[in-house]
Protein backbone atom coordinates (compact mmCIF):
# COMPACT_ATOMS: atom_id res chain seq x y z
CA UNK A 1 0.00 0.00 0.00
CA UNK A 2 1.40 3.36 -1.05
CA UNK A 3 0.03 6.40 0.78
CA UNK A 4 0.86 8.74 -2.11
CA UNK A 5 -1.65 6.85 -4.22
CA UNK A 6 -5.30 7.83 -4.13
CA UNK A 7 -6.39 4.62 -5.85
CA UNK A 8 -4.41 1.44 -5.95
CA UNK A 9 -5.30 -2.06 -7.04
CA UNK A 10 -3.13 -5.10 -6.61
CA UNK A 11 -3.48 -8.14 -8.83
CA UNK A 12 -7.14 -7.28 -9.17
CA UNK A 13 -9.00 -10.01 -11.00
CA UNK A 14 -12.67 -10.52 -11.64
CA UNK A 15 -14.23 -13.34 -13.62
CA UNK A 16 -17.80 -13.87 -14.73
CA UNK A 17 -18.15 -17.61 -15.15
CA UNK A 18 -15.18 -18.76 -17.18
CA UNK A 19 -14.58 -15.31 -18.67
CA UNK A 20 -12.11 -12.97 -17.03
CA UNK A 21 -13.33 -9.38 -17.24
CA UNK A 22 -10.28 -7.99 -15.44
CA UNK A 23 -6.97 -9.81 -14.97
CA UNK A 24 -4.17 -9.01 -12.53
CA UNK A 25 -4.78 -5.28 -12.61
CA UNK A 26 -2.22 -3.13 -10.79
CA UNK A 27 -3.57 0.39 -11.03
CA UNK A 28 -1.63 3.19 -9.41
CA UNK A 29 -3.38 6.53 -9.40
CA UNK A 30 -1.25 9.27 -7.80
CA UNK A 31 -3.05 11.51 -5.32
CA UNK A 32 -4.01 14.89 -6.76
CA UNK A 33 -3.60 13.82 -10.37
CA UNK A 34 -5.99 13.51 -13.29
CA UNK A 35 -5.84 9.91 -14.43
CA UNK A 36 -7.37 8.91 -17.75
CA UNK A 37 -8.57 5.34 -17.95
CA UNK A 38 -8.77 4.17 -21.55
CA UNK A 39 -9.74 1.03 -23.33
CA UNK A 40 -11.93 -0.17 -26.16
CA UNK A 41 -15.51 -1.21 -25.48
CA UNK A 42 -15.62 -4.37 -23.40
CA UNK A 43 -12.03 -3.94 -22.18
CA UNK A 44 -13.20 -3.99 -18.56
CA UNK A 45 -13.23 -0.28 -17.65
CA UNK A 46 -16.67 -0.23 -16.05
CA UNK A 47 -16.01 -3.55 -14.29
CA UNK A 48 -12.82 -2.02 -12.87
CA UNK A 49 -14.69 1.05 -11.65
CA UNK A 50 -17.35 -1.13 -10.04
CA UNK A 51 -14.65 -3.16 -8.32
CA UNK A 52 -13.00 -0.01 -7.03
CA UNK A 53 -16.32 1.24 -5.65
CA UNK A 54 -17.27 -2.07 -4.04
CA UNK A 55 -20.25 -2.62 -6.35
CA UNK A 56 -18.58 -5.87 -7.41
CA UNK A 57 -16.40 -8.19 -5.38
CA UNK A 58 -13.01 -9.17 -6.82
CA UNK A 59 -12.34 -12.84 -7.59
CA UNK A 60 -8.88 -12.10 -6.22
CA UNK A 61 -6.71 -9.10 -5.50
CA UNK A 62 -7.14 -5.91 -3.52
CA UNK A 63 -8.42 -2.38 -3.89
CA UNK A 64 -7.16 0.54 -1.82
CA UNK A 65 -8.72 3.99 -1.69
CA UNK A 66 -6.55 6.64 -0.07
CA UNK A 67 -4.49 3.82 1.40
CA UNK A 68 -7.42 1.94 2.95
CA UNK A 69 -8.50 -1.42 1.67
CA UNK A 70 -11.98 -1.65 0.19
CA UNK A 71 -13.91 -4.73 1.16
CA UNK A 72 -17.37 -5.13 -0.35
CA UNK A 73 -19.15 -5.61 2.98
CA UNK A 74 -17.76 -2.45 4.51
CA UNK A 75 -16.94 -0.50 1.35
CA UNK A 76 -19.35 2.25 2.33
CA UNK A 77 -17.15 3.26 5.24
CA UNK A 78 -14.21 3.91 2.92
CA UNK A 79 -16.31 5.75 0.36
CA UNK A 80 -16.61 8.94 2.37
CA UNK A 81 -14.74 11.54 0.38
CA UNK A 82 -15.32 9.78 -2.93
CA UNK A 83 -17.61 11.35 -5.53
CA UNK A 84 -18.86 9.14 -8.32
CA UNK A 85 -20.56 9.23 -11.66
CA UNK A 86 -20.89 5.71 -12.99
CA UNK A 87 -22.14 5.34 -16.56
CA UNK A 88 -25.26 7.41 -17.24
CA UNK A 89 -26.10 9.92 -14.51
CA UNK A 90 -28.61 8.17 -12.29
CA UNK A 91 -31.19 10.76 -11.35
CA UNK A 92 -34.79 10.92 -10.16
CA UNK A 93 -36.81 12.25 -13.08
CA UNK A 94 -39.77 13.18 -10.85
CA UNK A 95 -37.62 15.53 -8.77
CA UNK A 96 -36.16 18.91 -9.68
CA UNK A 97 -32.43 19.38 -10.06
CA UNK A 98 -32.26 20.96 -6.63
CA UNK A 99 -34.27 18.14 -5.06
CA UNK A 100 -31.97 15.55 -6.64
CA UNK A 101 -29.05 17.25 -4.96
CA UNK A 102 -31.05 17.47 -1.74
CA UNK A 103 -31.53 13.68 -1.78
CA UNK A 104 -27.76 13.27 -2.06
CA UNK A 105 -27.16 15.96 0.55
CA UNK A 106 -29.39 14.23 3.09
CA UNK A 107 -27.64 10.93 2.48
CA UNK A 108 -24.21 12.49 2.74
CA UNK A 109 -25.22 14.68 5.68
CA UNK A 110 -23.49 17.79 4.35
CA UNK A 111 -24.54 21.45 4.75
CA UNK A 112 -27.41 22.79 2.58
CA UNK A 113 -25.12 25.55 1.29
CA UNK A 114 -23.23 22.96 -0.78
CA UNK A 115 -26.26 22.53 -3.04
CA UNK A 116 -26.06 26.15 -4.23
CA UNK A 117 -22.32 25.84 -4.70
CA UNK A 118 -22.66 22.66 -6.74
CA UNK A 119 -25.45 24.12 -8.90
CA UNK A 120 -23.37 27.21 -9.50
CA UNK A 121 -20.32 25.14 -10.33
CA UNK A 122 -22.21 23.34 -13.08
CA UNK A 123 -24.11 26.42 -14.26
CA UNK A 124 -27.46 24.89 -13.35
CA UNK A 125 -28.81 27.50 -10.97
CA UNK A 126 -31.35 28.86 -13.48
CA UNK A 127 -32.79 25.40 -14.15
CA UNK A 128 -32.51 24.06 -10.62
CA UNK A 129 -36.24 24.14 -9.94
CA UNK A 130 -37.34 22.33 -13.09
CA UNK A 131 -38.00 18.61 -12.91
CA UNK A 132 -35.17 16.52 -14.30
CA UNK A 133 -37.67 14.93 -16.69
CA UNK A 134 -37.42 18.10 -18.78
CA UNK A 135 -33.59 18.24 -18.73
CA UNK A 136 -31.50 17.60 -21.81
CA UNK A 137 -28.87 14.86 -21.73
CA UNK A 138 -26.14 17.44 -21.21
CA UNK A 139 -27.98 19.03 -18.28
CA UNK A 140 -28.48 15.63 -16.68
CA UNK A 141 -24.79 14.96 -17.07
CA UNK A 142 -23.94 18.28 -15.44
CA UNK A 143 -26.35 17.57 -12.60
CA UNK A 144 -24.74 14.14 -12.12
CA UNK A 145 -21.37 15.88 -11.92
CA UNK A 146 -22.74 18.48 -9.49
CA UNK A 147 -23.95 15.63 -7.31
CA UNK A 148 -20.58 13.90 -7.52
CA UNK A 149 -18.99 17.12 -6.22
CA UNK A 150 -21.26 17.32 -3.15
CA UNK A 151 -19.46 16.64 0.08
CA UNK A 152 -16.20 18.06 -1.28
CA UNK A 153 -14.76 14.69 -2.29
CA UNK A 154 -11.02 14.01 -2.26
CA UNK A 155 -11.39 11.50 -5.07
CA UNK A 156 -13.69 11.81 -8.07
CA UNK A 157 -14.40 8.67 -10.07
CA UNK A 158 -16.12 9.55 -13.31
CA UNK A 159 -17.21 7.12 -15.97
CA UNK A 160 -17.59 8.85 -19.34
CA UNK A 161 -18.26 12.29 -17.80
CA UNK A 162 -18.34 14.15 -21.12
CA UNK A 163 -21.23 12.07 -22.51
CA UNK A 164 -23.94 14.34 -23.83
CA UNK A 165 -22.08 17.56 -23.11
CA UNK A 166 -21.86 20.20 -25.82
CA UNK A 167 -18.39 21.56 -26.73
CA UNK A 168 -18.80 24.43 -24.29
CA UNK A 169 -19.81 22.03 -21.53
CA UNK A 170 -16.81 19.82 -22.28
CA UNK A 171 -14.51 22.82 -22.11
CA UNK A 172 -16.01 23.94 -18.80
CA UNK A 173 -15.73 20.45 -17.38
CA UNK A 174 -12.12 20.23 -18.42
CA UNK A 175 -11.43 23.53 -16.72
CA UNK A 176 -13.28 22.46 -13.59
CA UNK A 177 -11.51 19.12 -13.28
CA UNK A 178 -8.13 20.76 -13.79
CA UNK A 179 -9.00 23.34 -11.17
CA UNK A 180 -10.17 20.68 -8.70
CA UNK A 181 -6.94 18.76 -9.18
CA UNK A 182 -4.53 21.67 -9.12
CA UNK A 183 -6.14 23.98 -6.56
CA UNK A 184 -7.90 21.55 -4.25
CA UNK A 185 -5.73 18.47 -4.63
CA UNK A 186 -8.68 16.34 -5.76
CA UNK A 187 -7.74 13.13 -7.53
CA UNK A 188 -9.77 12.69 -10.71
CA UNK A 189 -10.06 9.21 -12.16
CA UNK A 190 -11.96 9.32 -15.40
CA UNK A 191 -12.71 6.81 -18.04
CA UNK A 192 -13.59 8.10 -21.45
CA UNK A 193 -13.73 6.99 -25.02
CA UNK A 194 -13.01 10.57 -26.10
CA UNK A 195 -9.25 10.31 -26.40
CA UNK A 196 -8.85 13.96 -27.31
CA UNK A 197 -10.41 14.87 -23.97
CA UNK A 198 -8.08 12.61 -22.03
CA UNK A 199 -5.22 14.00 -24.11
CA UNK A 200 -6.05 17.53 -22.97
CA UNK A 201 -6.82 16.73 -19.36
CA UNK A 202 -4.94 13.75 -18.01
CA UNK A 203 -1.41 13.69 -16.68
CA UNK A 204 -1.45 9.95 -16.15
CA UNK A 205 -3.17 7.31 -18.17
CA UNK A 206 -3.90 3.63 -17.94
CA UNK A 207 -4.80 1.65 -21.02
CA UNK A 208 -6.82 -1.49 -20.65
CA UNK A 209 -7.07 -4.18 -23.28
CA UNK A 210 -9.07 -7.37 -22.79
CA UNK A 211 -9.00 -6.89 -19.04
CA UNK A 212 -5.26 -6.30 -18.80
CA UNK A 213 -3.38 -3.08 -18.26
CA UNK A 214 -1.10 -2.65 -21.26
CA UNK A 215 0.18 0.79 -20.36
CA UNK A 216 0.21 2.88 -17.23
CA UNK A 217 2.17 5.99 -16.55
CA UNK A 218 2.55 9.60 -17.50
CA UNK A 219 0.96 10.64 -20.75
CA UNK A 220 4.19 12.31 -21.87
CA UNK A 221 5.96 9.02 -21.15
CA UNK A 222 3.73 7.30 -23.65
CA UNK A 223 4.78 9.80 -26.28
CA UNK A 224 8.38 8.67 -25.88
CA UNK A 225 7.34 5.45 -27.53
CA UNK A 226 7.70 7.02 -30.94
CA UNK A 227 6.75 4.38 -33.42
CA UNK A 228 6.95 5.77 -36.91
CA UNK A 229 9.76 7.32 -38.90
CA UNK A 230 9.24 8.60 -42.43
CA UNK A 231 12.37 8.93 -44.56
CA UNK A 232 13.19 10.25 -48.02
CA UNK A 233 16.27 8.89 -49.71
CA UNK A 234 17.85 8.91 -53.15
CA UNK A 235 17.63 5.09 -53.52
CA UNK A 236 14.34 3.97 -51.96
CA UNK A 237 14.47 0.36 -53.20
CA UNK A 238 18.02 -0.12 -51.90
CA UNK A 239 17.13 1.58 -48.59
CA UNK A 240 14.13 -0.74 -48.18
CA UNK A 241 16.43 -3.78 -48.54
CA UNK A 242 19.04 -2.40 -46.15
CA UNK A 243 16.59 -1.50 -43.44
CA UNK A 244 14.74 -4.80 -43.66
CA UNK A 245 18.05 -6.63 -43.51
CA UNK A 246 18.90 -4.62 -40.39
CA UNK A 247 15.68 -5.82 -38.71
CA UNK A 248 13.43 -2.79 -39.01
CA UNK A 249 9.88 -3.27 -40.24
CA UNK A 250 9.87 -0.99 -43.29
CA UNK A 251 7.41 -0.36 -46.05
CA UNK A 252 7.41 1.82 -49.15
CA UNK A 253 4.84 4.61 -49.35
CA UNK A 254 3.03 5.75 -52.49
CA UNK A 255 4.84 9.08 -52.47
CA UNK A 256 8.24 7.38 -52.64
CA UNK A 257 9.08 7.75 -48.98
CA UNK A 258 9.68 4.85 -46.58
CA UNK A 259 7.88 4.22 -43.32
CA UNK A 260 9.91 2.55 -40.58
CA UNK A 261 8.41 1.19 -37.37
CA UNK A 262 10.65 1.74 -34.36
CA UNK A 263 10.55 0.30 -30.88
CA UNK A 264 12.01 3.46 -29.33
CA UNK A 265 12.83 6.98 -30.38
CA UNK A 266 16.68 6.69 -30.18
CA UNK A 267 16.53 4.13 -32.98
CA UNK A 268 16.03 7.02 -35.44
CA UNK A 269 19.73 7.76 -35.23
CA UNK A 270 20.54 4.11 -35.95
CA UNK A 271 18.39 4.14 -39.07
CA UNK A 272 20.19 7.23 -40.38
CA UNK A 273 23.60 5.70 -39.63
CA UNK A 274 22.83 2.42 -41.40
CA UNK A 275 21.57 4.22 -44.49
CA UNK A 276 24.58 6.53 -44.69
CA UNK A 277 26.98 3.61 -44.19
CA UNK A 278 25.24 1.85 -47.10
CA UNK A 279 25.97 4.87 -49.28
CA UNK A 280 22.38 6.00 -49.49
CA UNK A 281 21.68 9.72 -49.52
CA UNK A 282 19.17 10.75 -46.84
CA UNK A 283 17.09 13.83 -47.72
CA UNK A 284 14.64 13.82 -44.87
CA UNK A 285 13.91 12.08 -41.60
CA UNK A 286 10.50 12.90 -40.25
CA UNK A 287 8.91 11.57 -37.12
CA UNK A 288 5.34 12.90 -36.74
CA UNK A 289 4.10 13.47 -33.23
CA UNK A 290 1.27 10.98 -32.88
CA UNK A 291 -2.00 11.91 -31.26
CA UNK A 292 -3.15 9.99 -28.22
CA UNK A 293 -5.65 8.30 -30.50
CA UNK A 294 -2.88 6.99 -32.74
CA UNK A 295 -0.82 5.85 -29.76
CA UNK A 296 -3.87 4.24 -28.22
CA UNK A 297 -4.71 2.35 -31.38
CA UNK A 298 -1.12 1.20 -31.76
CA UNK A 299 -1.05 -0.03 -28.20
CA UNK A 300 -4.40 -1.74 -28.41
CA UNK A 301 -3.90 -3.26 -31.83
CA UNK A 302 -0.16 -4.01 -31.68
CA UNK A 303 0.91 -4.20 -28.05
CA UNK A 304 3.86 -6.39 -29.08
CA UNK A 305 5.31 -3.55 -31.18
CA UNK A 306 4.70 -1.05 -28.45
CA UNK A 307 6.80 -2.94 -25.99
CA UNK A 308 9.25 -4.58 -28.36
CA UNK B 1 -29.22 4.64 13.20
CA UNK B 2 -28.01 8.00 11.89
CA UNK B 3 -27.62 6.49 8.44
CA UNK B 4 -31.16 5.12 8.65
CA UNK B 5 -32.67 8.50 9.50
CA UNK B 6 -30.74 10.23 6.74
CA UNK B 7 -31.74 7.57 4.24
CA UNK B 8 -35.40 7.67 5.36
CA UNK B 9 -35.46 11.41 5.02
CA UNK B 10 -34.06 11.09 1.48
CA UNK B 11 -36.63 8.39 0.67
CA UNK B 12 -39.50 10.62 1.75
CA UNK B 13 -38.21 13.39 -0.51
CA UNK B 14 -38.05 10.96 -3.43
CA UNK B 15 -41.81 10.40 -3.12
CA UNK B 16 -42.61 13.86 -4.46
CA UNK B 17 -44.70 13.81 -7.65
CA UNK B 18 -44.81 10.01 -7.70
CA UNK B 19 -47.71 7.81 -8.67
CA UNK B 20 -47.24 5.90 -5.41
CA UNK B 21 -47.93 9.04 -3.38
CA UNK B 22 -50.95 10.03 -5.48
CA UNK B 23 -52.38 6.53 -5.20
CA UNK B 24 -52.07 6.65 -1.41
CA UNK B 25 -54.81 9.29 -1.53
CA UNK B 26 -56.74 8.22 -4.60
CA UNK B 27 -57.03 4.46 -3.90
CA UNK B 28 -59.00 4.72 -0.63
CA UNK B 29 -61.05 7.60 -2.02
CA UNK B 30 -62.18 5.48 -4.98
CA UNK B 31 -63.74 2.88 -2.67
CA UNK B 32 -65.31 5.42 -0.37
CA UNK B 33 -66.74 7.48 -3.23
CA UNK B 34 -68.21 4.36 -4.84
CA UNK B 35 -69.80 3.37 -1.57
CA UNK B 36 -71.01 6.92 -0.96
CA UNK B 37 -72.62 7.03 -4.40
CA UNK B 38 -74.49 3.77 -3.82
CA UNK B 39 -75.66 4.76 -0.34
CA UNK B 40 -76.78 8.21 -1.44
CA UNK B 41 -79.16 6.50 -3.84
CA UNK B 42 -80.18 3.47 -1.73
CA UNK B 43 -79.60 4.74 1.81
CA UNK B 44 -83.27 4.63 2.91
CA UNK B 45 -83.69 1.14 1.54
CA UNK B 46 -80.66 -0.09 3.50
CA UNK B 47 -81.81 1.62 6.70
CA UNK B 48 -85.11 -0.28 6.55
CA UNK B 49 -83.38 -3.60 6.02
CA UNK B 50 -80.50 -3.45 8.51
CA UNK B 51 -80.46 -2.96 12.26
CA UNK B 52 -77.19 -0.99 12.17
CA UNK B 53 -76.74 0.27 8.62
CA UNK B 54 -73.67 2.30 9.55
CA UNK B 55 -71.81 -0.85 10.58
CA UNK B 56 -72.68 -2.42 7.22
CA UNK B 57 -71.49 0.73 5.49
CA UNK B 58 -68.08 0.50 7.16
CA UNK B 59 -67.86 -3.27 6.71
CA UNK B 60 -68.43 -3.10 2.94
CA UNK B 61 -65.79 -0.41 2.53
CA UNK B 62 -63.27 -2.48 4.48
CA UNK B 63 -64.13 -5.69 2.66
CA UNK B 64 -63.31 -4.04 -0.67
CA UNK B 65 -60.24 -2.38 0.86
CA UNK B 66 -58.71 -5.46 2.47
CA UNK B 67 -59.58 -8.11 -0.12
CA UNK B 68 -58.42 -6.26 -3.23
CA UNK B 69 -57.31 -2.66 -2.84
CA UNK B 70 -54.90 -2.86 0.10
CA UNK B 71 -53.01 -6.00 -1.06
CA UNK B 72 -52.79 -4.58 -4.57
CA UNK B 73 -51.83 -1.09 -3.45
CA UNK B 74 -49.16 -2.42 -1.06
CA UNK B 75 -47.71 -4.52 -3.88
CA UNK B 76 -47.87 -1.62 -6.29
CA UNK B 77 -46.13 0.68 -3.80
CA UNK B 78 -43.33 -1.86 -3.42
CA UNK B 79 -42.92 -2.11 -7.19
CA UNK B 80 -43.10 1.65 -7.74
CA UNK B 81 -40.58 2.44 -5.00
CA UNK B 82 -38.13 -0.14 -6.28
CA UNK B 83 -38.68 1.05 -9.83
CA UNK B 84 -37.57 4.56 -8.84
CA UNK B 85 -34.09 3.09 -8.39
CA UNK B 86 -34.14 0.42 -11.09
CA UNK B 87 -35.36 2.75 -13.86
CA UNK B 88 -32.73 5.42 -13.44
CA UNK B 89 -29.99 2.91 -12.58
CA UNK B 90 -29.81 4.78 -9.31
CA UNK B 91 -28.29 1.85 -7.45
CA UNK B 92 -24.92 2.75 -8.93
CA UNK B 93 -25.26 6.08 -7.13
CA UNK B 94 -26.87 4.91 -3.89
CA UNK B 95 -24.56 1.97 -3.31
CA UNK B 96 -21.44 4.07 -3.75
CA UNK B 97 -22.39 6.45 -0.96
CA UNK B 98 -20.82 6.24 2.47
CA UNK B 99 -24.08 4.91 3.92
CA UNK B 100 -24.67 1.43 5.34
CA UNK B 101 -26.47 -0.46 2.61
CA UNK B 102 -28.82 -2.14 5.09
CA UNK B 103 -30.02 1.33 6.07
CA UNK B 104 -30.62 2.25 2.44
CA UNK B 105 -32.86 -0.78 2.00
CA UNK B 106 -34.56 -0.38 5.37
CA UNK B 107 -35.33 3.24 4.44
CA UNK B 108 -37.17 1.97 1.37
CA UNK B 109 -39.36 -0.08 3.68
CA UNK B 110 -40.00 2.92 5.87
CA UNK B 111 -41.08 5.02 2.86
CA UNK B 112 -43.48 2.27 1.78
CA UNK B 113 -44.81 1.95 5.32
CA UNK B 114 -45.38 5.72 5.39
CA UNK B 115 -47.44 5.50 2.20
CA UNK B 116 -49.53 2.62 3.57
CA UNK B 117 -50.09 4.59 6.75
CA UNK B 118 -51.15 7.62 4.72
CA UNK B 119 -53.62 5.58 2.67
CA UNK B 120 -55.08 4.12 5.88
CA UNK B 121 -55.48 7.58 7.37
CA UNK B 122 -57.18 8.78 4.17
CA UNK B 123 -59.49 5.76 4.32
CA UNK B 124 -60.32 6.41 7.98
CA UNK B 125 -61.07 10.07 7.40
CA UNK B 126 -62.97 9.63 4.16
CA UNK B 127 -65.10 6.80 5.56
CA UNK B 128 -66.07 8.98 8.46
CA UNK B 129 -66.70 12.00 6.23
CA UNK B 130 -68.76 10.05 3.73
CA UNK B 131 -70.84 8.47 6.53
CA UNK B 132 -71.61 11.99 7.74
CA UNK B 133 -72.86 12.92 4.24
CA UNK B 134 -75.03 9.77 4.05
CA UNK B 135 -76.50 10.59 7.42
CA UNK B 136 -77.29 14.13 6.31
CA UNK B 137 -78.93 12.90 3.11
CA UNK B 138 -81.20 10.29 4.71
CA UNK B 139 -83.42 11.12 7.70
CA UNK B 140 -83.65 7.40 8.61
CA UNK B 141 -79.92 7.47 9.44
CA UNK B 142 -80.02 10.46 11.74
CA UNK B 143 -80.11 8.44 14.91
CA UNK B 144 -77.74 5.70 13.82
CA UNK B 145 -74.50 5.71 15.82
CA UNK B 146 -71.27 5.76 13.88
CA UNK B 147 -69.01 2.77 14.76
CA UNK B 148 -65.78 4.66 15.46
CA UNK B 149 -64.34 1.73 17.35
CA UNK B 150 -64.90 -0.71 14.50
CA UNK B 151 -63.55 1.77 11.96
CA UNK B 152 -60.40 2.40 14.00
CA UNK B 153 -59.80 -1.27 14.80
CA UNK B 154 -60.31 -2.31 11.18
CA UNK B 155 -57.95 0.42 9.96
CA UNK B 156 -55.24 -0.41 12.44
CA UNK B 157 -55.37 -4.22 12.24
CA UNK B 158 -55.58 -4.37 8.46
CA UNK B 159 -52.63 -1.99 8.19
CA UNK B 160 -50.52 -4.05 10.61
CA UNK B 161 -51.47 -7.33 8.91
CA UNK B 162 -50.28 -5.90 5.58
CA UNK B 163 -46.68 -5.76 6.85
CA UNK B 164 -45.76 -9.28 5.76
CA UNK B 165 -47.20 -9.00 2.27
CA UNK B 166 -45.54 -5.61 1.83
CA UNK B 167 -42.18 -6.98 2.98
CA UNK B 168 -42.39 -9.94 0.61
CA UNK B 169 -43.40 -7.69 -2.27
CA UNK B 170 -40.69 -5.17 -1.45
CA UNK B 171 -38.03 -7.87 -1.41
CA UNK B 172 -39.19 -9.24 -4.76
CA UNK B 173 -39.37 -5.76 -6.30
CA UNK B 174 -35.89 -4.80 -5.12
CA UNK B 175 -34.42 -8.12 -6.15
CA UNK B 176 -35.85 -8.18 -9.70
CA UNK B 177 -35.58 -5.21 -12.04
CA UNK B 178 -38.70 -6.16 -13.95
CA UNK B 179 -41.82 -4.42 -12.69
CA UNK B 180 -43.86 -7.42 -13.81
CA UNK B 181 -42.31 -9.94 -11.41
CA UNK B 182 -43.66 -8.20 -8.31
CA UNK B 183 -47.04 -7.50 -9.86
CA UNK B 184 -47.43 -11.10 -11.09
CA UNK B 185 -46.78 -12.40 -7.58
CA UNK B 186 -49.27 -9.88 -6.18
CA UNK B 187 -52.01 -10.76 -8.63
CA UNK B 188 -51.51 -14.47 -7.95
CA UNK B 189 -51.66 -13.85 -4.19
CA UNK B 190 -54.81 -11.75 -4.48
CA UNK B 191 -56.49 -14.36 -6.69
CA UNK B 192 -55.66 -17.09 -4.15
CA UNK B 193 -57.21 -14.87 -1.50
CA UNK B 194 -60.39 -14.35 -3.54
CA UNK B 195 -60.67 -18.09 -4.21
CA UNK B 196 -60.12 -19.06 -0.55
CA UNK B 197 -62.28 -16.37 1.02
CA UNK B 198 -65.77 -17.79 0.28
CA UNK B 199 -64.73 -21.17 1.67
CA UNK B 200 -64.26 -19.85 5.17
CA UNK B 201 -60.74 -21.25 5.49
CA UNK B 202 -59.92 -18.67 8.09
CA UNK B 203 -56.79 -20.37 9.45
CA UNK B 204 -55.32 -20.59 5.95
CA UNK B 205 -56.33 -16.99 5.28
CA UNK B 206 -54.63 -15.86 8.45
CA UNK B 207 -51.32 -17.34 7.27
CA UNK B 208 -51.26 -16.31 3.60
CA UNK B 209 -49.77 -12.80 3.36
CA UNK B 210 -52.17 -11.52 0.67
CA UNK B 211 -55.22 -12.78 2.63
CA UNK B 212 -54.20 -11.58 6.07
CA UNK B 213 -55.60 -8.03 5.87
CA UNK B 214 -59.06 -9.42 5.03
CA UNK B 215 -58.88 -11.85 7.97
CA UNK B 216 -58.49 -8.96 10.40
CA UNK B 217 -61.89 -7.49 9.54
CA UNK B 218 -63.87 -10.74 9.78
CA UNK B 219 -66.31 -10.17 12.66
CA UNK B 220 -65.90 -12.62 15.54
CA UNK B 221 -63.07 -14.49 13.79
CA UNK B 222 -60.69 -16.15 16.26
CA UNK B 223 -57.85 -15.61 13.79
CA UNK B 224 -57.90 -11.82 13.67
CA UNK B 225 -55.16 -11.53 16.27
CA UNK B 226 -53.11 -14.33 14.68
CA UNK B 227 -53.22 -12.58 11.29
CA UNK B 228 -52.19 -9.29 12.88
CA UNK B 229 -49.36 -10.67 15.00
CA UNK B 230 -48.06 -12.93 12.21
CA UNK B 231 -48.33 -10.01 9.80
CA UNK B 232 -46.27 -7.69 11.98
CA UNK B 233 -43.66 -10.22 13.11
CA UNK B 234 -43.37 -11.81 9.68
CA UNK B 235 -43.09 -8.39 8.11
CA UNK B 236 -40.28 -7.29 10.40
CA UNK B 237 -38.37 -10.58 10.11
CA UNK B 238 -38.71 -10.59 6.34
CA UNK B 239 -37.51 -7.01 6.18
CA UNK B 240 -34.44 -7.74 8.30
CA UNK B 241 -33.57 -10.83 6.26
CA UNK B 242 -34.13 -8.98 2.98
CA UNK B 243 -32.00 -5.98 4.00
CA UNK B 244 -29.21 -8.28 5.12
CA UNK B 245 -29.24 -10.33 1.93
CA UNK B 246 -29.71 -7.38 -0.41
CA UNK B 247 -26.80 -5.53 1.16
CA UNK B 248 -24.49 -8.39 0.20
CA UNK B 249 -25.62 -8.52 -3.39
CA UNK B 250 -23.36 -7.30 -6.15
CA UNK B 251 -24.56 -4.60 -8.48
CA UNK B 252 -23.72 -5.50 -12.08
Amino acid sequence: MNSSLAIETRSLTRSFGSKSAVRGLNLQVPAGSIYGFLGPNGAGKTTTIRLILGLLRPSSGYVFLAGREIKAATAYQELRGVGTLVETPSLYANLTGRENLEVARRLLDVPVSQIGTALNLMDLTADADRTVRSYSMGMRQRLGLARACLGEPRILILDEPTNGLDPEGVRDLRKLLRQLASEHGVTVFLSSHLLSEIDQMAEYIGILRQGELIYQGELRGLRKYQRELYIRVDLPARALEVLKASGWATEAQDDGSLRVLLAAEPESAGVARVLVQAGIGVYELHSPKPSLEELFLQLVEHPEVAYA
Amino acid sequence: MRDFFHASSAELLKLRRTLALRLAIVAPLIIVLLQLGIYMVRGDEVAEREANPMLGYVQIIFTLWTVVFLPFYASLVASLLADLEHRGQNWSFLLTLPVDRRCLYAAKWSAGAALLLLSSVVLWLSTEGSAFLVRQAHPAWHNVAFPFGVLTTHTLLSLLATSLLFSVQMWISLRFRSFMVGLSVAITGILVNIILLPHGLMLADSLIPWAMPATTIAPHSPYRLLATVWGVLGGILTMIAACQLMSRREYR
